[in-house]
């Protein structure tokens, strides 16, 4: 599930090291959720920061495209349906396959993503409603910053919180051959 | 129960004999991989016997090594392929000696 087995040329094929990157990411996750909305207030384009977690999530952890650390969450799997092909040029066809082929999930890999995304959605269940207790609490009523602070955080976790729990409980990666 | 000659149970509680076989006929674990349609770590995950392959890759594992799936996978330890062929034990040899 692990596609990128490098960061910034350091191996990732230990488990303890993704650890320490997804403990990484997270502090600076938090770091920016809290201090974002005191950063910039007033800035003309301060909304656009919400947009972050997405693109530090895509860049880095992966699980929408190509890019980043874990394999796309989209690539098809053996339970998707036949790829339907009709209207195609032979030549799209043959370019379509080979990026279905880089971008296919096997049935483990399959099995992984969607025990994360479990995992995710049982912390999510129980966090997003204390979120929200707790934004619509009195000392926060009116706080726009706290409240902008948490939206921040649940955006970061809702985006990066399956890639994190696949990072972190993927075991050590074995050589390849 | 030869070590050597299967893993598991792991996380998923079925003992296998596919590193055994796979040694013995030389193929690495990429060439099975590729030959299952699998990443090859999946095929690490299930020497260690921590992934329960779904019927359908046990069945191709199966014919890929010209096996039934119980000379592969098994719910309780395996007995080495030798022990199970010719009805020798490891120190039977010595014992003859």
């Amino acid at each position: 599930m692990i596609q990128q087995r490098k960061f910034l040329g350091i191996s990732l094929a230990r488990r303890s090291r993704r650890r320490t990157l997804v403990a990484g990411f997270w502090i600076m996750g938090f770091s920016f959720a809290v201090f974002a909305p005191f950063l910039f207030r007033g800035h003309p384009r301060q909304f656009s920061w919400v947009f972050l977690p997405f693109l530090a999530q895509a860049a880095l952890l992966g699980g929408e495209g190509r890019k980043g650390l874990v394999r796309d969450f989209h690539g098809h799997t053996p339970d998707n349906e036949p790829v339907d092909y009709s209207f195609m040029t032979p030549e799209d066809i043959a370019a379509r396959k080979e990026a279905e082929k880089q971008n296919r999930l096997d049935e483990r890999e399959a099995r992984a993503r969607d025990a994360a995304h479990y995992k995710a959605f049982e912390l999510l269940r129980w966090s997003v409603p204390l979120v929200a207790f707790a934004a619509f609490t009195e000392p926060f009523i009116g706080f726009a910053y706290v409240r902008q602070a948490l939206l921040l955080l649940v955006v970061l976790v809702i985006q990066a919180l399956p890639q994190s729990i696949l990072l972190w409980t993927e075991p050590d990666m074995e050589e390849e051959g | 129960m030869n070590p050597a000659s299967q893993k598991g149970p792991g996380e998923s509680g079925l003992y296998n004999r596919i590193a055994v076989l796979r040694a013995e006929r030389g193929i690495s674990r990429q060439e099975l991989a590729d030959a299952m349609d699998v990443n090859y770590q999946t095929i690490g995950f299930l020497e260690r016997g921590d992934y329960s392959p779904s019927l359908k890759l046990a069945l191709a594992l199966g014919e890929y090594f010209g096996l039934p799936v119980e000379a592969i996978f098994s719910a309780r330890p395996l007995q080495p392929l030798s022990e199970q062929v010719y009805g020798t034990r490891a120190g039977d040899g010595e014992k003859r000696s």
